[in-house]
């Protein structure tokens, strides 16, 4: 099928740089007022990094002092040490408290055990408490001459 | 050159600069508009990215060595919001799920509504076979059809070489052609 005279036309308009009509147009007086809005624009984003410097500065200096970025997350760093520590911490009092207390109420093993006879006589925290400061070489000594 | 020499340094003389700049804004706003209007069609988009290329060119004008021409400096600004644009755009619109109006359709319903089009009907088949072609190319096309740059001054904005150039143009000719092939 033949191209159309218009397309024909469009087809030649590749091969040579166009002339004269452009089929887009501006407002009226848009490039007239165009320099005036760019400047006023300027104007306007200067005076918005400006105030956001300002801001910056007014919170800085409201606090004490200045404090550098790096010891700020230094601070950090150790907040959250320090937050990890504690709940740590509560976990452990936590499930000791819960430990012993389960422990109170179970009865103590006593198959076995010769030399330990006297312990349900004693307070069980005080035999733990021992227990646990009693040096390897110790425990074995304990062992071997209730034998 | 001269003039242009002069315009360079009353730039960067902070006393006569603001002045200068708007003697800038005067020499260098219609074929900017141009070159942005070709790439994304839309009058108020065209606005809205021409004042931002004048923005950054004035927040930049402080590293502009004067290596390169001013209208050279100041394509190369314009293209790069023109495609940072249509990027930006391509992706509001694939994140809202929205109609692609990239597409040969959308580009006729566009411009039939735009009141700021007078283009007729081969006009319009033309656009859309422009605005089919990658960005990049597109943008190449542009250069040279409408604005009639030189490859020499396109490698300059570009920064593509001109060899490149003239084989993405040669490129951008024969899918146009072939377009109004197809709707023969």
């Amino acid at each position: 099928m033949p191209m159309t005279t218009d397309k024909l036309h469009t087809h030649r308009m590749m091969q040579t740089p166009p002339q004269g009509h452009s089929p887009f147009c501006v407002p009226d007086g848009y490039f007239a007022s165009l320099q005036s809005r760019v400047m006023d624009s300027i104007k306007q984003t200067e005076n918005r990094q400006k105030q956001a410097t300002q801001t910056t500065t007014t919170c800085r200096t409201s606090s004490a002092q200045l404090v550098p970025a790096r010891s700020r997350q230094g601070q950090r760093f150790w907040m959250r040490i320090a937050a990890a520590a504690i709940f740590t911490g509560i976990f452990s009092v936590v499930g000791t408290t819960l430990y012993r207390q389960h422990t109170d109420d179970t009865p103590l093993p006593t198959d076995n055990i010769t030399s330990m006879s006297s312990i349900t006589d004693i307070e069980y925290n005080d035999d733990l408490l021992d227990y646990a400061m009693l040096s390897n070489s110790d425990i074995a000594y304990y062992l071997t001459s209730a034998e | 050159m001269h003039y242009e020499q002069d315009l360079i340094q009353r730039l960067s003389d902070p006393a006569t600069r603001e002045q200068a700049f708007g003697t800038l804004v005067q020499k260098f706003q219609e074929p900017l508009y141009w070159q942005i209007r070709h790439m994304v069609l839309d009058h108020y988009d065209t606005d809205d990215i021409l004042q931002n290329v004048f923005i950054k060119a004035w927040q930049g004008l402080d590293n502009f060595r004067g290596d390169s021409r001013l209208s050279t400096w100041l394509y190369r600004i314009a293209s790069n919001e023109c495609l940072n644009f249509l990027q930006r755009q391509k992706q509001t619109r694939l994140s809202l799920s929205l109609t692609d109006d990239s597409t040969s359709d959308g580009i006729r319903l566009q411009l039939e509504s735009d009141p700021y089009f007078d283009g007729d009907e081969t006009e319009i088949q033309l656009q859309q076979a422009i605005q089919s072609l990658p960005p990049k190319q597109r943008q190449v096309f542009n250069m040279k059809y409408f604005q009639e740059l030189r490859y020499e001054e396109m490698s300059e904005i570009l920064g593509t070489s001109v060899g490149a150039l003239k084989a993405s143009y040669h490129h951008a000719v024969n899918k146009i052609t072939a377009f109004f092939k197809q709707l023969d």
